[in-house]
Parts: structure tokens; C-alpha cells; sequence
């Protein structure tokens, strides 16, 4: 009896290790070098974002390729911004993917405040997303332009990569279109010069934003017009 | 021929021109302005630590109740007590320092506080590059409460989101808060070895 069970064991060793070695995929060097390459893209760009801000607490940037189907805030948790093949996909410049780092660093800053070492914060912040998005994206705009990148690129961006829900007054998140709208106000407002001086134009996705906001805008214009301080209620 | 150029030419110009749509919200709002450029913090070496705090106080009160509160909101604070660096008053008590709001977070369900963050200082005579202060006031923090109650009444049906009704506390600067700011004169100054250059 037990020379059978050994012999069965011994059996489902073999079988094991023969399918894993199989099954397991071979990485090329070329494949190491792209990813090493997005890595350090990546982290030079992250870098710069908190060394320009005077950023004093530690936080790292990784690069995956395997998209994560669970939503776990590394940055919340252990301060490890993961910068994923279907975030980092919808950059095409420097600066689109600064724009989607530096929310990333925001968020994961915060999360360094309050008590308990910041617990609090980062509970706050995965509770009730929708209150610190758009406050996430105002503070990106403030980091791009401090390490010198076109805080247009997070309109851009976020115009690529942000889908549009139906409603989102009692949802968790808020509309993109508002998000953008806020982002664009916040731009008028702090940095006009980059929208004097707009390199994002002729972009595409730039062309997509300003065709797809015209409510948005004019009621950004009749509050400048107006000179009201209080903020629009954007769709 | 003159007639054939010229219509090449409106061809190839007005595909360009039509191909684009025209910023004309900003083009209507930005006409007779001329904004500067916005300052970077590039040519950064933290390798100093040697550092002066700078105590400030607001003179007037800024609050997020009732919209008191905007984007890039101008504020004023006023130096509390003389800063020194070398033997040397450098900012004599009672100067002026200008300051905006950064930003803001207006208070939200479950306890969640308001906060003020202020970032950018304008120091006469100072290097805002040399200059770390960022500041944050938060209202009272109901959240480490509500918490609690709302995943302890979750097993009965709907009660738990009665939580959501319970807003955290306004923020507020007032005159008797002290904002710290830092100065590092010398940041910035060893160019040669930075490896960013």
C-alpha cells in the first residue's frame, strides 16, 4: 500500500513539474530591456515630480506590465505607486505620464497625513473617492508645473484614459467631463500662461476636450465675465 | 497661373485652419493679458540642512463655510517675530508675506474634515526655491467616529448609510494660528555636483 501511494506521489511530482515547466512563459532579453527602459523613464519622471515639489516622504514608482484586476492603492498602503501597461498605455509624451504620476504622488502623499500615521487619511480616501479626485487633480496640475511639464497633458490625458459614466450624483466617482472642467478652471486661473501659449492645440485629444466641454466652458466664461468666486456646478 | 497659386495656397492654408478648433473661450478671456511665465523648481540640491524657520500669522480670517474660500485666493501674513541668519535680521517682525491658497477640500459625508493648503510663498528677498511650507488645516475629523458606528450598523438593513448625514468640521485659518515656513538659504547652491544637471 504504500509503495503504491509513494509511487503515486512520485507520479504527481513528475506530472506537476513537467506542466509548470511547460506552461512557464521564457523572457526574452529584448522584453527585459523594454521594461527596464519604461522603469527608469518611469522613476525619473516620478522623481522629478517630488524632488521639484520639495515632496519630503518617501514613496516609490513601479512599473507592471500585467494589468491588476483588483483595485488594492499600493500608494495608499505601502506608499508604491504602480504605474500598470493599461494606465501608461494612453501617455504619449513625458509629460502625460507625469500627469498620471503626479495624481498617483498626491494621493499617495496625502496618505502620509493625519493620525495614525495617515490611516485615517487613506481610509478616507478609498471610503470616498469622490471627494479627493478633483482635489487630487488641482494639486497634479501645481506638481506638473513646479517640475516643469504642461499641466495641459493631465486634460489629455485624462481625455484618453478616463471613461464617462451616466450620472454621478449618488455613484462614487465623479463624471470625467467634470473632473476635466475643473482641471481646465484650475489651469485659467493659476497657469494662464499655458493656455495663451498652448502646445496641446493641435493634439487630438486636446481637439476632443474643447469639442466635447463647450457647455463646460461657457459656464467657466460667464463666471470670469461675471466675476463670481463661487464654484460652477459642471456636468 | 497667379489664379491657380493662389487657390493651392487657400487650399493648403485652409485645411490647416479648418482643421482645428479654436480655443475662442480663452481666446475671449485671455485677449489682453499676458501672463508670465510660471516659475519651476529645476536646479534643486537638498544637500544643506541648515535651516531658519519663519513664523507667520494671517491677518485676516479665511474659512471654508459659505464659499468663503476660492482657488488662488490672495492672503497676507505677517512675520510674528524677527528672523535671524548670520547674526543678521533678515525679516524684521511685522513684514508682509504673500501667500495664495493652493488649494482646497470642502468638508464631506461620513466626517470627512475641510482643508486649507497653502505652498507657495512670495518672501522679499527670499528665493521661493529656498523656501519649505507647506501647510495644512484641517476642520475636526469626525471620521475616526463615524467609521465605527456605520460598519457596526451595517447588518441592519439601510441604517448604516444614516452615517452619511454626519458632515466633518469647516476649516479655518484665524490670526492666532502660526504657520511655519522654512528657510534653507542654501539649497541650490553646489551646482557643479548635482547629478540633475
Amino acid at each position: 500500500m504504500k509503495k503504491i501511494l509513494g509511487f503515486i506521489f512520485a507520479l504527481l511530482i513528475l506530472i506537476y513539474g513537467t506542466v509548470n515547466t511547460a506552461s512557464a512563459k521564457e523572457v526574452s532579453s529584448a522584453e527585459i530591456i523594454n521594461d527596464m527602459y519604461i522603469q527608469k523613464r518611469i522613476s525619473d519622471i516620478g522623481l522629478r515630480l517630488l524632488n521639484a515639489n520639495k515632496i519630503d516622504v518617501r514613496m516609490i514608482f513601479v512599473y507592471n506590465s500585467k494589468n491588476s484586476k483588483l483595485n488594492l492603492e499600493p500608494g495608499l498602503t505601502k506608499r508604491q505607486i504602480i504605474a500598470y501597461d493599461k494606465s501608461i498605455q494612453f501617455a504619449s509624451d513625458d509629460d502625460e505620464i507625469a500627469a498620471f504620476l503626479a495624481r498617483e504622488i498626491c494621493k499617495t502623499a496625502e496618505s502620509y497625513t493625519g493620525v495614525w500615521r495617515g490611516m485615517v487619511s487613506s481610509v478616507q480616501i478609498k471610503c470616498a473617492p469622490k471627494k479627493y479626485e478633483i482635489y487630487f487633480d488641482k494639486r497634479a496640475v501645481d506638481f506638473m508645473v513646479k517640475a516643469g511639464y504642461n499641466p495641459l497633458a493631465l486634460i489629455t490625458y485624462m481625455n484618453k484614459a478616463y471613461p464617462q459614466k451616466r450620472f454621478d450624483r449618488f455613484g462614487r466617482t465623479n463624471l470625467t467631463s467634470k473632473r476635466l472642467a475643473h482641471v481646465y478652471e484650475y489651469i485659467y486661473i493659476k497657469y494662464p500662461y499655458y493656455l495663451k501659449h498652448n502646445e496641446y492645440l493641435e493634439n487630438e485629444a486636446y481637439q476632443n476636450f474643447l469639442l466635447t466641454s463647450l457647455e463646460n466652458r461657457k459656464k467657466l466664461m460667464e463666471k470670469v465675465k461675471s466675476g463670481s468666486k463661487k464654484a460652477v456646478d459642471y456636468e | 497661373m497667379n489664379r491657380l497659386i493662389v487657390l493651392l495656397a487657400f487650399l493648403l492654408l485652409g485645411n490647416n485652419c479648418f482643421a482645428i478648433v479654436q480655443d475662442e473661450v480663452m481666446d475671449e478671456l485671455l485677449k489682453d493679458i499676458k501672463p508670465a511665465k510660471p516659475i519651476t523648481n529645476l536646479n534643486y540640491n537638498y544637500e544643506s540642512f541648515n535651516c531658519i524657520p519663519i513664523k507667520l500669522k494671517i491677518t485676516e480670517k479665511i474659512t471654508t463655510k459659505k464659499d468663503g474660500i476660492y482657488d488662488n485666493q490672495p492672503l497676507t501674513f505677517k512675520v510674528r517675530q524677527n528672523v535671524k541668519y548670520n547674526g543678521e535680521v533678515i525679516l524684521k517682525q511685522g513684514s508682509i508675506v504673500k501667500a495664495a491658497v493652493d488649494s482646497y477640500l470642502s468638508r464631506g459625508m461620513n466626517g470627512i474634515p475641510a482643508a486649507i493648503i497653502i505652498d507657495n510663498y512670495h518672501i522679499a528677498g527670499i528665493d521661493s526655491a529656498k523656501i519649505k511650507g507647506f501647510y495644512k488645516k484641517r476642520g475636526l475629523n469626525l471620521s475616526l467616529m463615524v467609521y465605527p458606528i456605520k460598519w457596526a450598523l451595517t447588518p441592519i438593513p439601510g441604517v448604516g448609510s444614516l452615517t452619511n448625514f454626519i458632515l466633518g468640521g469647516n476649516a479655518s485659518i484665524t490670526e492666532d494660528d502660526t504657520v511655519t515656513v522654512y528657510y534653507y538659504p542654501d539649497w541650490g547652491k553646489i551646482k557643479e555636483s548635482s547629478p540633475i544637471d
